[in-house]
Formats: C-alpha cells, sequence, structure tokens
C-alpha cells in the first residue's frame, strides 16, 4: 500500500530528477518557439514555467490513472500508481499515449501568445531550454525546503542569463514567481508581469476583431481572480476582439475552482469537480473560454462527455483556430 | 523547516489562524470538495477543526489526512468567512508539518483514501 508521503515524495522526486512533476520530453518545453525564432538574450524574456506544455501529459497519465482505477481495488491501485510514476516504462506509455493533435494544440496556444506581444511591439526574448518549471507544486505539497531550493534554481538561471523581467503566461506561475519567489529567495529583483495585464494596457491594440459574432461563457481560475486582482484585464481584451462575454453566477473572485489542483492525487475528485463546474457553466453557454492550462486541462478530460468545447483564451485573441 | 524552532513557530501560526473559527459555516456552500465528499473533512469548516485536533497532537485517520490532502487550496471559503481564514493556508500549513512528520497519522494511517459521493446514483466509490 503507498501512502500519501509516498504519493507526494514520488511526484516531488520527479521534479528533482527530470526538472518537471511528470517526466516529459525536455524538448517539447521550447520545440512551440521554434518556428518563430524568439530571440535568446534580452532583459525581459517569456516565462511559461511549462504548464501548458505539460497539459497533454498530465492528461494522458490522469486517463491511465482513471482507467487502473475503473478496473482495480483501492490496494492494487495505489500499488499500481507507485510503479506509474517510477518505472521508465510506464513513463513512455504515458509519453506515447500523448496525441499528437493534442501537442499542436498547446503549441498554437503558445504561439497565439507570442505573436500577439509580437504585433504589439513589445520587446522580449526567449528562455528555451532554460524555461524552467517554477516548483509550484512542491509548494503546494508542503516541502517547504525542497521548493526553496527549486526556486532558487530557477533565480539563478535567470541571473546567469541577465533577466530583469519576465511575462508570464498563466495564473499558477504569475502567483508563484510574484508572491511566492520574494517570500523563499533572498533579494529577489525580478519584475513579474502577466501577458494579460501587458496586453490588456496597450491603448491601441493590434487585435483580430469577431464582430460580435461569438459568445462564450468566462470561467475565471483561482489564482487570477483571488490571488492576484487579474480581473478585468481578461474581459477588456475579449471586448476589444468584438467578443461577446456571458458572465456565470459565480464569476470574478467568487469563481468555482475546476479541480485540477489535485488531479495527480485524485484524479477521480478532480473530473467530479470539473463535472460540477461544466454542468454550471453549460447552462449559459456550451462554448467556455479558460484562461489557465489546468483548468484547460481538467476540463478538456470530461468536456466531450458534457457537450461543451474548451476554449483557451490566448488562441482565441491570437486569431487562431485549434 | 526542519528546524524545531521553525516547526513550533507555525504550529503557533496556524493555531491561532484556526482558533479565530467561528464555526458558522458560511464558508461551506462554495467549497468544490465538500458537496463530494462523504464527511466534513471535505469542506472548509471541518478542515479547520481538524487540523486543530492534529496541532494538538491528535493523531488523524487515513480518511482524515486524505480529506485534507484533497483541498483545492482554491480560496473560494476565504471570501466568504467574516474573520477571512486561510483555510487553503491553513491546510497548507498542516502539509508542511506532517511531511517533516512533525504532526503525526494514526497506525496504520499511510494509505491514501478518498471516498467520494456520486452525485446522480447516490452511491458511493473508492478511489486513490
Ligand atoms: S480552499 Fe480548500 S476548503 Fe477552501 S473552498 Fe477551496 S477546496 Fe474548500
Ligand atoms: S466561514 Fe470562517 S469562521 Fe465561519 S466556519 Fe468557515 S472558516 Fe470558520
Amino acid at each position: 500500500m503507498v501512502s500519501i508521503k509516498q504519493l507526494v515524495e514520488i511526484i516531488t522526486s520527479n521534479i528533482e530528477s527530470t526538472g518537471f512533476p511528470i517526466p516529459i520530453p525536455s524538448e517539447i518545453i521550447y520545440e512551440w518557439a521554434i518556428p518563430l525564432k524568439l530571440p535568446r538574450r534580452k532583459k525581459r524574456v517569456l516565462y511559461t514555467g511549462a504548464l501548458y506544455q505539460l497539459v497533454p501529459y498530465i492528461n494522458s497519465l490522469v486517463k491511465y490513472l482513471e482507467s487502473l482505477e475503473e478496473r482495480d481495488t483501492i490496494a492494487s491501485i495505489t500499488l499500481k500508481t507507485a510503479r506509474v510514476f517510477t518505472k521508465i516504462s510506464l513513463f513512455r506509455k504515458i509519453v506515447l499515449r500523448v496525441r499528437e493533435e493534442e501537442v499542436e494544440r498547446i503549441y498554437k496556444i503558445l504561439r497565439s501568445i507570442a505573436m500577439l506581444l509580437i504585433e504589439n511591439n513589445i520587446d522580449y526574448g526567449y528562455l528555451y531550454e532554460d524555461d524552467l518549471y517554477s516548483g509550484v507544486l512542491l509548494y503546494d505539497m508542503g516541502l517547504e525546503d525542497r521548493f526553496a531550493k527549486h526556486a532558487e534554481k530557477v533565480n539563478k538561471v535567470f541571473k546567469k542569463l541577465g533577466v530583469e523581467e519576465v511575462i508570464t503566461i498563466d495564473p499558477h506561475t504569475t502567483y508563484t514567481l510574484r508572491q511566492l519567489y520574494p517570500k523563499y529567495i533572498d533579494r529577489f529583483d525580478i519584475n513579474v508581469v502577466n501577458y494579460l495585464e501587458i496586453l490588456s494596457s496597450i491603448e491601441e491594440l493590434k487585435i483580430k476583431h469577431y464582430g460580435n459574432s461569438l459568445k462564450y461563457v468566462i470561467h475565471d481560475p483561482c489564482y487570477y481572480t483571488r490571488f492576484e486582482n487579474i480581473i478585468e484585464e481578461p474581459r477588456k481584451l475579449l471586448l476589444r476582439a468584438g467578443i461577446q462575454i456571458v458572465e456565470p453566477r459565480r464569476a470574478k473572485e467568487l469563481t468555482y475552482c475546476c479541480g485540477g489542483p489535485i488531479e495527480s492525487i485524485f484524479p477521480s475528485l478532480a473530473g467530479a469537480i470539473a463535472e460540477a463546474r461544466l454542468e454550471e457553466l453549460r447552462e449559459y453557454s456550451t462554448q467556455i473560454i479558460t484562461l489557465c492550462p489546468i483548468c484547460l486541462a481538467n476540463f478538456s478530460r470530461v468536456s466531450q462527455k458534457l457537450g461543451v468545447s474548451i476554449r483557451d483564451i490566448a488562441s482565441l485573441l491570437g486569431g487562431g483556430d485549434e | 523547516m526542519n528546524s524545531k524552532a521553525d516547526s513550533s513557530n507555525l504550529v503557533y501560526m496556524l493555531s491561532r489562524e484556526a482558533g479565530k473559527c467561528l464555526y458558522c459555516g458560511f464558508c461551506e456552500a462554495v467549497c468544490p470538495t465538500l458537496p463530494l465528499g462523504l464527511h466534513r473533512g471535505y469542506g472548509p469548516r471541518g478542515r479547520v477543526a481538524l487540523v486543530l485536533e492534529a496541532l494538538r497532537g491528535y493523531k488523524l485517520s487515513n480518511e482524515v489526512i486524505s480529506s485534507l490532502y484533497s483541498c483545492l487550496g482554491c480560496g473560494a471559503c476565504r471570501v466568504k468567512c467574516p474573520v477571512s481564514i486561510d483555510v487553503g493556508g491553513l491546510v497548507r500549513g498542516f502539509k508542511v508539518l506532517y511531511s517533516i512528520g512533525f504532526v503525526k497519522g494514526a497506525p496504520k494511517s499511510d494509505q491514501v483514501v478518498v471516498r467520494i459521493r456520486r452525485r446522480k446514483y447516490g452511491i458511493y466509490k473508492a478511489i486513490s
């Protein structure tokens, strides 16, 4: 029988050995940026923290864990879970189950963000293989020392590359760098700005206009609204793009969590929470906008079953299809 | 965080935060895990009470520990709380103490057991 402590240990030792909570092929972190030829060394850099890139792999892992749940008793599931995380062959199984189009969907979102910034004359570089994971899961699991060590490692890379400002693209990484790094790192002096904040502050924004032909219900992520006060920025951008927004009953700082934060330990519970939230959103529209890769991952698992479609804000603003 | 002084300080801070709870239950309606959980350890008010028990030295069962680990840290409860208790932060503090062995589970408490309510059919399913 595996214990919570062991399970936590398995996930976190992955972070220590590979840098990421799930073992993934390292090139998927920066492969999306290669066609764009983003410059390397700049004082201001785009920092993805790899969360978007992890989405297809999280989904694959969770699907695998759920298939074990269907078949087995608790005891054997937990044992197998331990093996899933530790055995290289099973890692490969997870990686190989990821469909090409899922990875491409994520790449498109990342490219949309990069292009929106470029088209609006924001000068920045990209970190490529130095685009490290922020370590947020170590913090969530209460592993203080390991989180501090990981944060130090990320900060050292920033320093080595002469980074002065990072542009973050998701709520968890934004929160981690803005609120947590200053508490855990001596003299953390890197400026952290979110891409939605940058874009929404541009007066003459260059953005595709949909002519009010699209209507979406918005799902706010907890960490933007309750922890980072990023509430009006996405709304402003969507309105500028001529997209009609429907506000659900639980929106803004009263939003309802997608269930994602616990998906790697309690996949069924995370899935049931996603279903509950999507059922609520579906009453407003079957077209749903998400702003966070964790919401995107957890909702995507059950969206088909509930007959809704999930769209990330960046791909919509970027004007591309998915 | 390994030093005893650090841990005692954390225990003090968590006890103070949890001690503010009025047990009014205003937080419960907004918690995403509570409607699916089998007991109040899946909701903020229950989590505050359980963390306090752990800080007082009670050994928690595997089921209780799992219910604490199922907290999303989403912060919805804090918005509704009249004394702004950060239950997500409180639970994270518990995890810090649990992971370094400062608070302990009961014997045989080391398996992952989450029991959720299947809303539509009214049956329960145990998952890992
Ligand atoms: S932070 Fe935890 S206890 Fe509070 S509403 Fe979210 S899941 Fe429930
Ligand atoms: S709303 Fe605050 S004071 Fe009331 S039960 Fe919940 S945590 Fe305690």
